[in-house]
């Protein structure tokens, strides 16, 4: 006797009532999973973006606001690092590379960044991944620039292209610096990283720009050509950030003191790592209020999924009776209903899963663009997969209390069920 | 097959056993054996000429002090090492710094002998300091609670013009202090 | 061949009350033939078919069914007893709602080892088996793939009870068959239920309040209002 398939006629049977719990049990399952993959991508999203770099120096300001806008470009900078005091810093013994970063510019809403070639040469992403090329090479003229794999994608760009930086960091500007038109010279590989959405300028083509503005406006009358800027003293008068490479990880602590309590400028030094730690314990708490939430909610499934097979009983006492008749079992009753809400618990988790593929499918986009984090379409993490074996076990044996009351109603009923 | 089952499960104990193992062989050390017997403040201060300082009369303010702090740090960041600590199995308690980091798992970090900088003392010396390296990821817990890191202490040279080094830790077992 | 059925001092009362519901000295169904039972609701009828069913037991007294001591079995022995050996019929709603017409009478042997033996003994496949019962049951071969809601009430019955005979139970119990039907519909329905059941060699226990029934069956059972049983065992023929 096949029961799984009597189950399953009995259930098409109600389809209606049926394909309600069941899409109360998907969608609290697929809530649990997407909270969880979005807290996952989020720290994957944020580690993988820098790796290999010390410390990162600014202007004074909070660690956790010059980790935000120096790595991930969220939030902007409140106070620069004057040229001077960069080049005391890369002076000192214990410091093996720096990448110096200069920020405010964009170009049609993807931020432009103004560095040195030292950028192609330590920047490291993920597990100590270097960048590298996807066409072209660094920036060597003052107006080059290197474009980020997405910016070359989206906005259809090729080597030898031209483009113009705009001021300030929105998709529109009224102030843009037209007269100085950059040339594409390089597009780098992906990264998964928020640098795939930035520009790379060499830090005179920021001054070059800047030359005929006064504190953010550019001055009528008073223009400066693209030529003739060339012939100007392009080096930079501050930068925003620093990243610095030391040639000992021990001397680390020591160097950002010295940084954090340099008396020329006021500056601040963090270690990322530690920094991001920071971050994920500020936010811990709302991660695992969040998570909690997600469980009661699927908690309140399952109980949901029980009170309907338990309420259906009561239609389905002539369907017992006439299986009694047959010969059926009381335990074959018990087993019939745990096969039942054992169902509900297998095709809500699939039906669950396939909601949660196509949630995150569709805002991925958005929150790409948005956030910088990179939302994955894959399987639960092992410890979820865990818990989602838990539950559907869970769910099978939640059909013992509708078993259960099915089996005594069946034996008291015997065969003279009246409904 | 019921050979290789049992084969493997032997092996995976044997391997785990071997770690724990390797952890109860390691000797625990305490952040003072990471110093040689002779690196003490007072030979700290005969590295400084003191002469040009006037200390009674400077304040915290002062360019002079920063200069003096300055120069003090300089020699504190690159404290003196311990040679016959290299290669030792030993174990260690500390405070993690996370470095590489892949989602919610370390790969490297410094292990220092207290929690969070205050402002009005110096950072730790190089010698106070261990740089770890973890065999896969490790889980973090918060970073105010201290670990106990158990592996192979190696001292590593570094290309300086003061030609110093530092600790290296390569960690076999990671577990909590408490 | 083993007697279908034989009761000895069988008394049923429930467990809190003081009186029987149900009493009979004594009763002989031999192998094959038919009884009739007849009386007023709240006689122990539906008592004494749970009983005979195997679904309860007496609280005095023997039911033999085939030589079985089948009171006297555990619940699991009583139940495997019931699929392998007999076939039910209700007073309607007989039909799992959500399987086929041809489905639902091939659950018996689905149940039952024994029966899908027997009904492959006959045909050469349980569907041939289930569509010969449903052709001498006179229901047309358009409405075996049906759901139960396309058929009319004598049509439900009649595939209730070639249900009943699938795999060749040795007994068939009917509990009120033709209560629902119209007058037309009750004839045609005795004359193929008690036809098969001869021809099949099943004994048949059909309970019912119409006494103009009775006139189908080898025995009669008349349970009065106190319960009593008077067997009157009249040969009709």
């Amino acid at each position: 006797m096949n029961w799984i398939r009597l189950a399953l006629a009995s259930l098409w049977n109600r389809r209606i009532t049926a394909l309600l719990t069941l899409g109360m049990v998907a969608l609290s399952l697929s809530l649990l999973l997407t909270v969880d993959r979005v807290r996952e991508d989020t720290r994957a999203s944020f580690s993988n973006t820098l790796s290999g770099t010390d410390l990162i120096v600014g202007g004074r300001t909070g660690s956790l606001n010059l980790l935000l806008y120096s790595v991930f470009r969220i939030g902007n900078a409140t106070n620069n690092i004057s040229w001077e005091s960069y080049a005391d810093l890369r002076r000192n013994s214990a410091v093996a590379w720096t990448v110096p970063l200069s920020l405010g510019d964009s170009h049609r809403g993807y931020r432009v960044i103004g560095t040195t070639t030292d950028y192609f040469d330590h920047y490291q992403y993920g597990r100590n991944q270097p960048l590298s090329f996807h066409s072209g090479v660094p920036f060597d003229d003052v107006y080059d620039v290197v474009l980020g794999s997405e910016v070359a994608q989206a906005l259809d760009y090729e080597l030898g292209d031209a483009l113009v930086v705009a001021h300030g960091l929105g998709t529109t500007s009224f102030e843009n610096h037209d007269d100085k038109p950059f040339t594409v010279v390089g597009i780098l590989n992906p990264t998964g990283t928020p640098l795939d959405r930035s520009l790379h300028v060499p830090l005179e083509g920021i001054t070059a720009m800047h030359v005929d503005w006064q504190r953010g406006v550019k001055l009528p009358g008073y223009s400066v050509s693209a030529e003739e800027a060339r012939t100007m003293d392009l080096s930079p008068d501050s930068v925003t950030a620093v990243l610095v490479g030391m040639k000992s990880r021990v001397q680390t602590f020591a160097f950002q003191r010295l940084i954090n309590q340099y008396r020329a400028e006021p500056l601040s030094a963090i270690i990322p790592g530690a920094t991001l730690q920071e971050l994920w314990q500020l936010i811990g708490i709302a991660e695992n209020a969040l998570i909690a939430v997600s469980f009661m909610v699927v908690v309140t499934g399952l109980l949901g999924m029980v009170t309907v097979i338990l309420a259906g009983l009561n239609e389905r006492r002539r369907e017992i009776a006439i299986l009694r008749a047959l010969g059926a079992r009381p335990g074959h009753i018990l087993g019939l209903l745990m096969l039942e809400s054992g169902f509900y618990g297998l095709a809500g988790l699939v039906a669950g899963l396939l909601l949660h593929w196509s949630l995150i499918a569709l805002a991925s986009p958005w929150v790409q663009a948005g956030y910088g984090i990179e939302l994955s379409l894959t399987l639960p993490s092992p410890t979820l997969l865990v818990v989602l074996s838990g539950f559907v076990v869970l769910a099978f044996l939640a059909g013992l209390l509708p078993g259960w009351k099915a089996y005594r109603q069946s034996l008291s009923d015997g065969l003279t069920a009246t409904t | 097959m019921k050979t290789t089952f049992w084969m493997t499960v032997s092996a995976l104990l044997l391997a785990s056993l071997a770690l724990i193992a390797q952890a109860r062989d390691a000797t625990e050390i305490r952040w003072d054996d990471l110093m040689p017997a002779d690196f003490t403040y007072k030979s700290l201060r005969e590295q400084i000429d003191f002469s040009q300082y006037d200390l009674s009369s400077l304040s915290d303010d002062d360019p002079e002090a920063q200069r003096l702090y300055t120069d003090m740090t300089q020699i504190l960041a690159n404290a003196p090492v311990v040679d016959a600590l290299a290669g030792a199995n030993i174990k260690l308690a500390g405070f993690v710094v996370p470095l590489e980091m892949d989602g919610d798992a370390v790969y490297s970090f410094l292990l220092v002998p207290y929690y969070g900088a205050c402002i009005h003392t110096p950072p730790p010396p190089s010698n106070q300091i261990v740089f770890v390296q973890t065999q896969g990821g490790y889980q973090m817990g918060p970073m105010d609670e201290p670990v106990y890191v158990s592996g192979t202490l190696m001292v590593e040279a570094q290309q300086s013009e003061l030609g110093s080094s530092g600790y290296t830790l390569y960690a076999g077992h990671i577990e909590p202090y408490l | 061949m083993a007697d279908a059925l034989s009761i000895e001092s069988l008394a049923f009362r429930w467990p809190k009350q003081q009186h029987n519901t149900l009493s009979i000295d004594s009763l002989l169904l031999p192998a094959g033939s038919s009884l009739f039972v007849r009386g007023p609701s709240g006689s122990g009828k539906s008592t004494l078919l749970n009983l005979l069913a195997g679904v309860l037991v007496p609280t005095e007294g023997l039911i033999r069914v085939l030589d079985q001591p089948l009171s006297q079995q555990s619940g699991k022995a009583r139940d495997r007893f019931r699929a392998d050996h007999i076939g039910y019929i209700f007073q309607q709603f007989n039909l799992l709602p959500y399987l086929s017409v041809i489905d639902n009478v091939m659950l018996p042997c689905r149940l039952s080892r024994r029966r899908l033996e027997k009904a492959l003994s006959e045909a050469e496949s349980l569907t041939a088996a289930a569509a010969d019962r449903l052709s001498r049951l006179n229901i047309p071969e358009s409405l075996w793939q049906q759901r139960v809601s396309a058929l009319s009430v004598g049509q439900q019955q009649r595939v209730a009870a070639a249900r009943g005979l699938m795999g060749l139970p040795e007994l068939v119990i009917a509990d009120e068959p033709t209560s629902a039907l119209d007058q037309d519909n009750v004839d045609n329905f005795m004359d193929v239920l008690t036809g098969q059941c001869q021809a099949l060699g099943s004994a048949l226990v059909f309970v019912s309040h119409d006494r103009h029934l009775a006139r189908w069956f080898d025995q009669e059972l008349v349970l009065d209002s106190e319960a009593q049983a008077q067997n009157k065992s009249e040969s009709v023929s």
